[in-house]
């Protein structure tokens, strides 16, 4: 024995320490690739304020602002998936076998919910997207950010599948930190996309 | 401990590919695809270059009729292309994905098949790109496709989609690299090397790296909206309809002028490798010169406007943006003092090819620099705006920058690719033939913008008196094309010549430690570092206590027959763990193949195609993420 652990550390030791590691390669992975989504989210929000600006009437003449009702239970659902992120990550950290299955796909459902709400909120708008630079980013940006949120659900459903094999829980226990860290920031960003779409006619309907 | 031959050969087979066609293409070994990065952008340069040549000599004298005004757009539009996407970014990548591992003491880089999926993405959009060609519709709206020209009133047709959705697609590539030479330079130095150690490149990159994360989001975003008004007229850039054509270049710009830097970074950073090396001496400030170099990435972000001087903005935004242009000349000027204070104080200066070639570019760059700060000049920036005298500064700039930085980076580091000394002779041709024939062509170009020659011009009257000054530009850019001519024969012939020794330039950095052609997992054991110069300040690179050795030598015999790697602290280099590496994977062709079918499918409007594409991209996703790499279990962690 020595006075420094380091040194009774066997090779194999030191091999399964792997799996303690605070920041692995995949965190700095996705740390990095979140700043690249926050700077596609940075630039929807340029994108949207730096047309508005230009404009008199937002939304323009013949259009209604929208209504917040399935907007506001879209955003909800899609911050109440982000927390069913957290609880299942919560519950994996305790070591049980499985244990993140109901969070992983309960986030799934309620990101699917969050897109269904908002495209069921479009289905009633009555405008098309191509009548003014308002319906333009109405529609587009929300896409851009499904795309993103599309991503994030499939990492969530090979997780889940990934639950169901025996062997790979230092890999999954990255790996759902990796997912819990893309998924919170787009429960952010998304959030925050949302409300600059929904809440500016509302808030500043005449420049 | 030290590794033995059958731990060695062990080693050389867990980390290499099978020599078969399927090997091939699942390389994923950072040598390979960084030299394949390299290979593609060079044909990608010599392709640019043919381009250019077509436009000078169709200009060298007034009135020529060689091309016509559409063939001219479409020209210096690929030449722009080509140049900007296709070959300084991917090829500046290539050095960096080549010799950073060596470099900085790792086996490979962390992610890579993320690095074998950006070499076929590039590959594809490259090809995707050009492609336009056989079907008549050549991008022809410039480099920057500034709308509403590129809008689908003014270019209707399928040219301006190849260039949206090839240069999106092509992003995925650099950001891909980007994010994993970021994360190698964190957590995969060798032990030792702490960020102060960190060679003057790797830094170099490191902000590249940081740049491109923060610059390129924008022009997918951009591209993504003028694509969808172009597909479904959804009105972002038309102002009849509410839109903002200004937005477009806000987008384009706030990505483009920090894509200079991209461009100018990795160049100076390798320059800075040369330089001591060739003088014996390390680099002076190199505090000073990483400070610099931060605050350039920085300060790239702050000055996109300065392309925008004559759209009409108001006067205080472009006055601030003016300011912050000129402020660029202070983290250059510490860069080029300390070259030029270097090489004073080696006093001895051993002037070999890649020396030459720096030596070049402190001439060039400065010299581009000095005319940037013209146009950093708000009254001169509205008169020199949309002439000759742009493209001249620019040239120099990106020419004394990247380019002269490339060849000086392909003499200096050839033997790590080849095994190869190149010819100093030949070299020597391809140096001064270059250096005299770009300064033939460029500076003739900044008198031609003063005399007023519009760029994007595809003839001009007899009566302007451009004539000689066009004609002396034409035979500038023969006489630099011979010099690329000369390198690519220097190339060929060189491979005849015998071995180079481990450190034929006696240099101080890592890249050098071992034998001149890298095995297949770079080191054994791995290096300690503890010095910037370990090469020429220590002894021996190995392991020096016991500590250490726990760490650095029992790599050398892989368990399981898997690729491991050390990861280290991200400040000091301390070991803290060992990851585990995937193997050679065909995944990566795949999902790059599967995203240009739906990419095909979305240019030529055949939905079905692009839902194929798009459902192939999601399978192969799946598949990637679920073969991954299976670690054994761990019985501590199954606990309920």
């Amino acid at each position: 024995m020595t006075a420094d652990p380091a040194l009774d550390a066997s090779p194999e030791d030191i091999r399964a320490a792997r799996a303690m590691e605070p920041r692995p390669l995949a965190w700095w992975g996705m740390m990095l690739t979140v700043a690249v989504v926050a700077t596609i989210y940075g630039a929807m929000y340029f994108s949207y304020v730096y047309i508005r600006i230009g404009v008199t009437h937002w939304p323009p003449e013949g259009i209604d602002p929208p209504a917040l009702g399935l907007p506001g239970l879209s955003v909800l659902s899609l911050l109440a998936s982000a927390v069913a992120i957290w609880l299942g990550l919560r519950r994996s950290h305790r070591g049980a076998l499985g244990a993140e299955r109901p969070g992983l796909a309960a986030a799934i459902v309620l990101a699917g919910a969050h897109i269904g709400l908002l495209l069921l909120d479009w289905s009633q708008a009555g405008f098309g997207v191509d009548v003014h630079s308002y319906a333009a980013l109405y529609y587009t940006l929300p896409t851009i950010h499904f795309s993103s949120l599309a991503i994030g659900m499939l990492m969530a459903a090979v997780h889940l599948a990934l639950s169901f094999r025996p062997t790979d829980l230092p890999r999954r226990a990255i790996g759902l930190r990796v997912l819990g860290a893309y998924w919170y920031f787009l429960a952010l960003g998304g959030s925050a996309l949302l409300a600059v779409v929904y809440l500016m006619p509302h808030v500043w309907p005449v420049a | 401990m030290t590794a033995t031959q059958v731990d060695l050969d062990r080693l050389q087979r867990v980390w290499d590919a099978p020599p078969t066609f399927r090997g091939w293409l699942t390389m994923v070994n950072h040598k390979t695809i960084g030299k394949r990065f390299l290979v593609t952008g060079a044909a990608f340069f010599v392709l640019g270059g043919v381009l250019a040549l077509i436009m000078r000599v169709q200009l060298a004298m007034p009135e020529l009729g060689l091309v016509n005004p559409q063939a001219y757009n479409e020209l210096f539009t690929m030449h722009g292309v080509t140049m900007a996407f296709l070959f300084i970014v991917p090829v500046l990548e290539g050095f960096a994905i080549f010799i950073l591992p060596l470099m900085v003491g790792a086996r490979d880089l962390p992610f890579p098949r993320l690095t074998a999926l950006g070499y076929w993405v590039y590959l594809l959009a490259g090809v995707f790109i050009f492609s336009s060609v056989f079907v008549g519709a050549v991008p022809d709206g410039g480099w920057y496709a500034y709308v509403p020209f590129t809008g689908p009133e003014f270019t209707p047709g399928l040219s301006m989609d190849f260039w949206l959705l090839g240069i999106t697609f092509l992003e995925i590539s650099a950001i891909g690299a980007g994010i994993e030479i970021a994360a190698l330079l964190f957590k995969n130095r060798a032990p030792g090397m702490t960020i102060a150690r960190m060679p003057i490149f790797a830094w170099s990159m490191l902000v590249t790296s940081f740049i491109i994360i923060f610059a390129f989001p924008t022009l997918i975003v951009g591209s993504i909206l003028l694509e969808v008004e172009r597909k479904i007229g959804a009105p972002f850039y038309n102002p009849d309809l509410g839109g903002n054509e200004i937005l477009w270049q806000h987008l384009f710009w706030w990505f483009g002028h920090p894509d200079v830097y991209i461009w100018l970074l990795p160049g100076v950073g390798i320059i800075s490798m040369i330089v001591p090396t060739f003088t014996r001496a390390p680099l002076v400030g190199y505090t000073w010169v990483v400070a610099s170099t931060v605050v350039a990435g920085v300060l790239s972000f702050g000055v996109w406007v300065h392309h925008m001087f004559t759209v009409g903005l108001p006067l205080l935004t472009i006055s601030f943006f003016g300011g912050a242009s000129l402020v660029f000349a202070l983290p250059s000027g510490v860069q080029v003092f300390s070259w030029i204070a270097t090489i004073w104080r080696g006093g001895r200066v051993r002037w070999a090819t890649p020396m030459l070639f720096a030596a070049g570019t402190i001439l060039v760059f400065t010299f581009g620099g000095i005319s940037g700060i013209m146009l950093g000049v708000v009254p001169f920036n509205w008169q020199a705006h949309d002439t000759y005298f742009v493209v001249a500064h620019f040239h120099y700039v990106l020419i004394g920058g990247s380019v002269l930085p490339m060849f000086a980076g392909a003499y200096y580091w050839w033997p790590k690719l080849t095994g190869r000394v190149l010819s100093e002779r030949l070299g020597r041709w391809n140096f001064w033939l270059f250096i005299v024939g770009l300064n033939l062509t460029f500076l003739p170009l900044h008198v031609l913008g003063f005399l007023g020659m519009p760029r994007r011009i595809y003839t001009y009257l007899d009566g302007l008196g451009w004539g000689p000054l066009n004609l002396l530009a034409t035979v500038g850019a023969f006489l630099t094309a011979a010099g690329v001519l000369a390198f690519l024969v220097n190339a060929v012939v060189s491979q005849r010549r015998p071995p180079a020794d481990s450190d034929p330039w006696g240099a101080g950095t890592l890249e050098w430690a071992g034998p001149v052609l890298p095995t297949s997992y770079n080191f054994a054991s791995y290096p300690v570092v503890r010095s910037r110069y370990p090469l020429w300040d220590q002894g021996s690179v190995l392991a020096d206590d016991d500590l250490m050795r726990r760490w650095t030598d029992p790599l050398a015999e892989p368990l399981h027959d898997e690729r491991e790697i050390l990861i280290t602290s991200e400040i000091d280099a301390e070991p803290q763990t060992v990851a585990i590496l995937p193997q050679q994977s065909i995944w990566p062709l795949n999902l790059a193949v599967a995203l240009a079918v739906a990419l095909t499918g979305l240019l030529a409007d055949i939905y079905w195609l692009a839902g194929v594409g798009l459902a192939g991209s999601i399978i192969v996703g799946i598949v990637w993420a679920w073969t991954g790499h299976d670690f054994e279990p761990i019985e501590e962690m199954v606990e309920p």
